[in-house]
């Protein structure tokens, strides 16, 4: 935990951020086309290797990015706020100020979900269309100073870029293990088998080496289900560690620590456990763990992508 | 003599990074200033324009609404003391302007004049959270310069400490009080 209590400077921490984000993304292609060539280099087929790169990184990958977002707001039903509705006029100037103290050159836009549960959250991939999302509940039970502090919450979200480095990273960590797992039983069945799929021109050999790939999509299909569940853990880890960081730059945004504690105690007193109804209204089970409370409790702490509301609101309490 | 060429490399690569990264926060301390000096801008029109509207209205005229005006050249100055000194005196002489509105009750429903005051928050708002990102790019900045062995060539290199404008107090309970009022 030293990391969040280490005064950073946002505007710096943007930058660094940018280096960071782009050495992990690229780290993951370059462990994919690796990965990939050398599958390639095994089915004996190098042009196969190069396009399961290409298929992964270059296809699914932009497919996955694009439509994340029209998916949350069909899922939501949220709306562009409405500056003539006093409440949101309020949060978005809000908005406009955090943006001011981050530094951020383009304001991030808001939406607002119809739905009396009050919680929120922000997306967007890049730091040009950046969101923030909340739900008109969040906007009648708090106050300025406290609505200040979670919008602070999910303006370091923004910053810190979360949004981006999950998808992306959960993806291709996924697509990297998957591919892996497929390389591996490949290795593995070249050295029972002698290694015949390397020497060439035989056809009863080219034959078996056909079903011997089928026998790998196969087993790296029900092996991709345990390596979402891997990768969810580290997900997991990620976004709890993540949660703690924001907080701790909620305060520095608003140099206010009693502004978000207070929001957090107010949001999981209000709705300390949801219904389905709410669920659904909030965009469904995976949309959770996008908000600033989850109140989604796991028998083990390992599985819950937030740290316990009281946790962070002690800890809050404690930082000034 | 090898070992003197690395050493050698080393610290030149450590200088650079120095001197780009000493580049860099003075930078973000002008960034964070030009967006000061924006909201001012906007500051001082709103202002003209209050102090236009409640002459118009009230046909009330004072020595307080008559500094008001005078302090826009020095708010729009650039020089960073003095604009920074105007705008904390106008700041403290908007209580007495919505005071006026408690004698003339005309004002109190005139549509623009409540508009004016709403911007009047915003503006003041929005010129805190400047402030905020100014001061902590100051405080990032002074802190680099003055730490070993940066300061040794900071100095050398012409970058002295920065001023930050800390929010006083007073200020601060007064723009809360200027939130909660509903106004």
């Amino acid at each position: 935990m030293s990391e969040e209590q280490r005064p950073v400077i946002i505007y710096e921490q943007v930058r660094k951020n940018q280096i960071k984000t782009f050495i992990l993304i690229a780290f993951y292609i370059i462990i994919i086309f690796m990965i990939s060539f050398a599958i390639g280099y095994y089915a004996d087929d190098m042009v196969l290797g190069a396009g399961i790169a290409f298929f992964v990184v270059f296809i699914l990958l932009p497919i996955q990015m694009l439509t994340g977002n029209k998916m949350i707001g069909a899922k939501t039903h949220w709306q562009e706020a409405n500056m003539s509705n006093p409440g949101e006029n309020k949060v978005h100037h809000l908005v406009e100020g955090l943006s001011l103290a981050a530094g951020l050159k383009e304001t991030p836009k808001l939406y607002i979900i119809p739905t009396s549960t009050p919680n929120a959250f922000a997306g967007g991939l890049s730091l040009k269309n950046a969101y923030i999302c909340v739900t008109t509940g969040l906007i009648d039970i708090l106050d300025e100073p406290e609505m200040e502090g979670v919008l602070a919450h999910e303006m370091s979200h923004i910053i810190q870029r979360d949004v981006l480095v999950s998808t992306v990273s959960i993806y291709l960590m996924s697509a990297a293990i998957v591919l892996g797992s497929i390389l591996f039983r490949m290795s593995r069945y070249n050295m029972m088998f002698g290694g015949g799929t390397r020497s060439r021109s035989n056809s009863r050999e080219k034959g078996n080496s056909a079903a011997a790939f089928a026998a790998i999509a196969l087993a790296g299909l029900i092996l991709s289900f345990v390596i979402r569940f891997v990768a969810r853990l580290i997900n997991l880890a990620i976004s709890r560690k993540r949660e703690y960081v924001a907080d701790a730059n909620a305060v520095r945004l608003c140099g206010y620590s009693e502004g978000i504690a207070d929001a957090l105690e107010k949001i999981s007193k209000y709705t300390p456990e949801y219904s389905k109804q709410q669920v659904a209204d909030l965009g469904g089970d995976e949309m959770l763990c996008l908000y600033i409370f989850n109140p989604t409790q796991w028998v083990m702490p390992l599985f819950s992508t937030h740290p316990p509301i009281e946790e962070r609101i002690k800890l809050l309490r404690n930082m000034y | 003599m090898k070992y003197i060429f690395i050493v050698i490399v080393l610290l030149i690569i450590w200088f650079i990074f120095m001197y780009n990264g000493l580049v860099r926060k003075k930078n973000y301390i002008k960034e964070a200033w030009s967006s000061i000096d924006v909201q001012l801008k906007r500051k001082t029109n709103v202002l003209t324009n209050l102090v236009d509207t409640i002459k118009m209205q009230t046909k009330y005229e004072s020595e307080t609404l008559e500094k008001i005006v005078g302090m826009r050249a020095q708010m729009l100055s650039g020089k960073k003391d003095e604009a920074m000194d105007a705008n904390d005196k106008v700041s403290k002489m908007i209580p007495s302007i919505m005071a006026i509105s408690e004698s003339y009750p005309e004002l109190k429903s005139n549509q623009s004049y409540l508009h004016l005051m709403e911007d009047i928050k915003n503006v003041e708002d929005k010129i805190a959270y400047a402030r905020t990102r100014y001061n902590m790019t100051v405080v990032d900045y002074n802190t680099a310069i003055q730490s070993f062995p940066t300061s040794i060539f900071a100095k050398m290199l012409g970058y002295t400490d920065e001023k930050a404008y800390e929010i006083s107090d007073v200020e601060r309970e007064y723009s809360d009080n200027l939130r909660i009022s509903e106004l």
